[in-house]
Parts: C-alpha cells; sequence; structure tokens
C-alpha cells in the first residue's frame, strides 16, 4: 500500500483548494448567490476503508456524478452526497417554488452539472500546476446504496485519494466527498508529478 | 475516431446538415469553424456569415457567461461541460420559430461543450432545442396543481372540502400553539333543510346548499379564513387569531347575511344556526376540544329555536 507523506498531504489539500475555489466561484454564478466550499481534507484509502467511511454514517443512500479522465494517468473522479444533502443542493439551485417530488426529478440533471463543475476545477488545477493536460468526458450520474463499490471499481484500482469537502448555499451545511479513483500506476505517476512541483516550489 | 490532419467531421457534411440538434465547432482562438444548419435555421444567420468570426459578435450574452467559461475550460483544459436548462438562463438567441425574435423568446437550451482531440485545440458545441420537454414539464405541473386543487374542493360549492378542513385546522391549530394565539371556529347547519329538500325536491336542496355558501363566501373578505362544507348541509368556517367575541360576531354577520340574502327567495327564506368556539391551544392540548365545543354550541343553537348563533360559552 503506498501511502501519502506529510509534505505530499499537505500539497494536495493545498492544490485541491484552490480548485475548489475555482469551482466555489462557477457554481456562485449559477446561484447568483454565494456558495463557499470549505478547503478539502486529503486522504488517500484503500477501498475498504471508503466503503466503512459512507457505511458508518446516517444516510444509505447516494447521490453520485462520475467523470473520466484520461491523460498521463487516468482517473475516474466521483462526487458523492448523501440524498438528503443532493435534495438540498438542488433546492437551493432551483429556488423554494417547487413541490419535493418536482425536486426529485431534476435531481440527475442539477446533481450531473454541479459534479461537473466541481470535478473539472479540481481537474484543471491538476493540469495547471503539473503541467499536464487531461481530457475530461461528460458527467454521468448514479444513486447508490452505500456499498457501491463492491459493483463500481474494475479490477486494480485499488486506491482511493479521498477529499473531504463542505459546501455552504445560504448558512446550510452541506457534506460530500470526492473520490479520485487511481489505479497503482496511476497513484505511482500521480506522486511523481507531485514530488516534481513541490521540487519546482523548492519545497523538497 | 481518426483526426491526425484533418478535420474528423469533413466526410460527414451531410450528416451535420441534417442533424436535429445545433452543431458548433470553434477554433483554439474561439472562431467559428463550423455551423451546421440546424444552426442557421435556429439562429436566422447563414454560415457564410458567421464562420471565422467568435459567437461573442452574435450572441452577446456570451460575455461573462457560464458558457463561455465551460468553452474556455474545454480550449484550455480539454475538459467538457453540461449546461441544463434548469440551472443556465438561455444564453444564445436561438429561437424555436421565427416569429419568437421579435418578442426574444428563445428556445430553452441543453448545451454540452466537448473538446475534441488533436491539435490545435477545437470543441464542439452541442445544443438541443428542449421546448417540448419543457412544455410537457408546464403541462405536468399545472395538471398536477389542478388535480391537487380539486382534491381539495367541494365539488357542489367550490368552497373547501371535509379533507380541506381537516388538514387546515390541524395546521392553524398547530400554529396557534406556535403563536400562543386563539384560534376560532364556527359550525354552520341550514335549518330545517331536510323538509326544504322534502319539499322542493334535490335539485333546489342543492342549489340551496351552494346560496348559503356563497353567502358565507361574500361575507368573510379576510383571506386568513377558510370556509369548508363539513358535511351534507353544514359548513365550517376556521377563523385564525379570533377570540370567542370575535368569532361570535362574525357569525352573526354570516347568520344575518343568509337571512338578508334569501328573504326574496320564492322558494322560502333560508336560515342558518352557528355555533361558535375559540380555544387558545397550549402543548397537550386536543384539536377535539375545539371541534366538540363548536358542536355543542350549535346544538344549543338548533335546540333554543335555530336562526341563532350560540358560544361554547353559553353551551356549558
Amino acid at each position: 500500500m503506498i501511502s501519502l507523506d506529510e509534505l505530499q498531504q499537505d500539497a494536495l489539500s493545498e492544490i485541491f483548494n484552490i480548485g475548489v475555489g475555482r469551482a466555489a466561484g462557477a457554481l456562485s454564478q449559477i446561484l447568483g448567490d454565494d456558495i463557499a466550499l470549505s478547503s478539502p481534507s486529503v486522504r488517500l484509502m484503500p477501498i475498504s476503508e471508503v466503503q466503512s467511511l459512507l457505511a458508518g454514517r446516517e444516510s444509505t443512500h447516494y447521490s453520485a456524478v462520475s467523470q473520466q479522465f484520461s491523460g498521463p494517468f487516468q482517473a475516474e473522479a466521483v462526487l458523492i452526497f448523501p440524498e438528503s444533502n443532493a435534495l438540498l443542493i438542488v433546492t437551493h439551485m432551483l429556488g423554494n417554488h417547487l413541490a419535493p417530488d418536482e425536486l426529485a426529478e431534476y435531481e440527475q440533471e442539477v446533481m450531473c452539472e454541479v459534479g461537473n463543475v466541481i470535478l473539472n476545477a479540481c481537474v484543471s488545477i491538476l493540469s495547471d500546476l503539473f503541467h499536464v493536460e487531461f481530457t475530461g468526458g461528460l458527467p454521468s450520474h448514479q444513486y447508490h446504496a452505500s456499498d457501491l463499490f463492491n459493483i463500481q471499481i474494475p479490477g486494480n484500482r485499488d486506491h482511493i485519494l479521498v477529499l473531504h469537502v463542505q459546501m455552504s448555499i445560504q448558512n446550510q451545511q452541506i457534506e460530500g466527498q470526492l473520490l479520485y479513483l487511481l489505479s497503482v500506476e496511476s497513484l505511482q505517476l500521480l506522486m511523481e508529478y507531485l514530488d516534481r512541483y513541490l521540487q519546482e516550489q523548492g519545497l523538497q | 475516431m481518426n483526426v491526425k490532419d484533418g478535420l474528423p467531421w469533413e466526410n460527414q457534411p451531410w450528416l451535420l446538415d441534417h442533424l436535429e440538434i445545433g452543431i458548433m465547432v470553434l477554433n483554439h482562438d474561439q472562431k467559428i469553424l463550423l455551423w451546421n444548419r440546424w444552426m442557421e435555421r435556429h439562429s436566422g444567420l447563414p454560415a457564410a456569415s458567421v464562420l471565422g468570426k467568435m459567437p461573442g459578435q452574435f450572441f452577446p450574452e456570451l460575455a461573462g457567461s457560464r458558457l463561455e467559461g465551460a468553452i474556455g475550460c474545454a480550449l484550455e483544459h480539454r475538459l467538457a461541460s453540461l449546461l441544463s436548462p434548469g440551472l443556465n438562463a438561455p444564453v444564445l438567441r436561438l429561437y424555436h420559430r421565427p416569429e419568437h425574435r421579435h418578442t426574444d423568446q428563445r428556445l430553452p437550451q441543453l448545451t454540452h461543450v466537448i473538446p475534441i482531440p488533436g491539435t490545435p485545440k477545437r470543441c464542439l458545441v452541442q445544443i438541443q432545442d428542449v421546448t417540448a420537454s419543457t412544455r410537457r414539464e408546464t403541462l405536468l405541473r399545472t395538471q398536477s396543481a389542478r388535480l391537487r386543487d380539486s382534491t381539495y374542493r367541494d365539488a357542489l360549492t367550490g368552497v373547501g372540502n371535509r379533507r380541506k378542513f381537516n388538514e387546515t385546522i390541524a395546521a392553524e391549530f398547530r400554529r396557534a400553539i406556535r403563536n400562543k394565539s386563539p384560534l376560532g371556529l364556527l359550525m354552520i347547519d341550514i335549518d330545517h333543510f331536510k323538509r326544504y329538500n322534502d319539499t322542493h325536491g334535490h335539485p333546489a336542496g342543492d342549489a340551496c346548499i351552494k346560496k348559503v355558501s356563497n353567502a358565507l363566501m361574500e361575507t368573510l373578505r379576510d383571506s386568513g379564513d377558510l370556509v369548508a362544507r363539513y358535511g351534507g348541509e353544514e359548513f365550517a368556517v376556521i377563523l385564525p387569531e379570533t377570540t370567542l367575541e370575535a368569532a361570535r360576531l362574525v357569525g352573526e354577520r354570516l347568520r344575518a347575511q343568509v337571512e338578508s340574502c334569501t328573504q326574496q327567495d320564492p322558494l322560502g327564506q333560508v336560515t342558518v344556526s352557528v355555533g361558535v368556539a375559540s380555544l387558545q391551544p397550549h402543548i397537550g392540548t386536543d384539536l377535539s376540544q375545539l371541534i366538540a365545543a363548536a358542536d355543542s354550541a350549535l346544538y344549543c343553537a338548533k335546540s333554543l329555536g335555530r336562526n341563532r348563533v350560540q358560544t361554547s360559552d353559553d353551551a356549558s
């Protein structure tokens, strides 16, 4: 199992913090109101731990948006919100004039777009700082029970970079997880780019 | 898809022009490389007039929009974006029908911005007209609102039905507990209705019920008050933030209105008896207390000779 040292962990948190800031700007533009995204905490986990992280929470159902990225390394990025939090986002985005059943109707559409904005921002920051290029596909939305990873992850994607994000819209706190599903090779490549970046910055 | 040097769409001009979606391809410098026939049709701009120019020239609202950001993201970072009609106002001046141009009624747009592989960087902007599904959504929403409305309305009189009464009184009761305010309730029954019905027949009976409900509606002007048909010839009026005395005055006004508006009626005058109750509920107070109090006041009004208003105080 590969692990992150303290410097790497701090650096990744810092990098994604910039990405998340970009996303907050774009989301505020959609909403026409301020959306704050807290600086994410970054952890590297094996799949089993992510599973118990999700299973240990109150929610049993999750709203997930995923996007494929390819470039110097491949990743699938998944943004996961507990179902109830996803509905809160939808409510804020569309306004309060819709009945609850109508809100659920729009969930896929809204979550796809919100996820798209956040995931793109968090990947574009990697390409900017690492001077590399990724190609990103379109987002897709799914509902999951908390055991999603039993079905979801193909073969060797056994490392998951987990970003815990907190969103605050009009004083309401919404929590979600951003997962980067990486193969061993991809993860090693990510670490190489990270180390190179740290050297450039004179930090390593 | 092989995109080494040539452009990936070069061999399919027919295909592009027969797609029922808008296709715009932008070069790395954001200049238009391709504009299919759908775009011509819905923008009113022929391809020849837009190729080599930037879309912002024809679509001024693009400046500073999220679509502009998405195009930048695709050209700069090769990342795809999706812009849904629910979250994004239609930025592009595209119209479902030419006449909509005059009123600037733009078609609702679902837009995908997709980077095109290869160098130089280019991106595909794909626009779907979602007018049909938007219209369907609106229609369904109107229908469900109408349906919801009709499940709460009495078919004969148009006032609230028993279900509406039950839900409203429960909600007002909770509100009265929260606000520590009194809640008034009137129970109104048409006098000698059975005799009226037997003498003049059911259609006249229905007409009588309508007359009374109209009189009640006309007299009650406060939007916070609710008239509901409680049973066959019985109505209930919910009066939020109303004390017993104030509720008694409302009841008296209603009784007098029914009496006077049916004075000239060829089938004979109609009168009502009114039971009045008001309660300032606390946590633990049972809603049925209020209803029972209004009911027994009504019973009292009946037994004291009808066409009169009795309060729960008089009844006890």
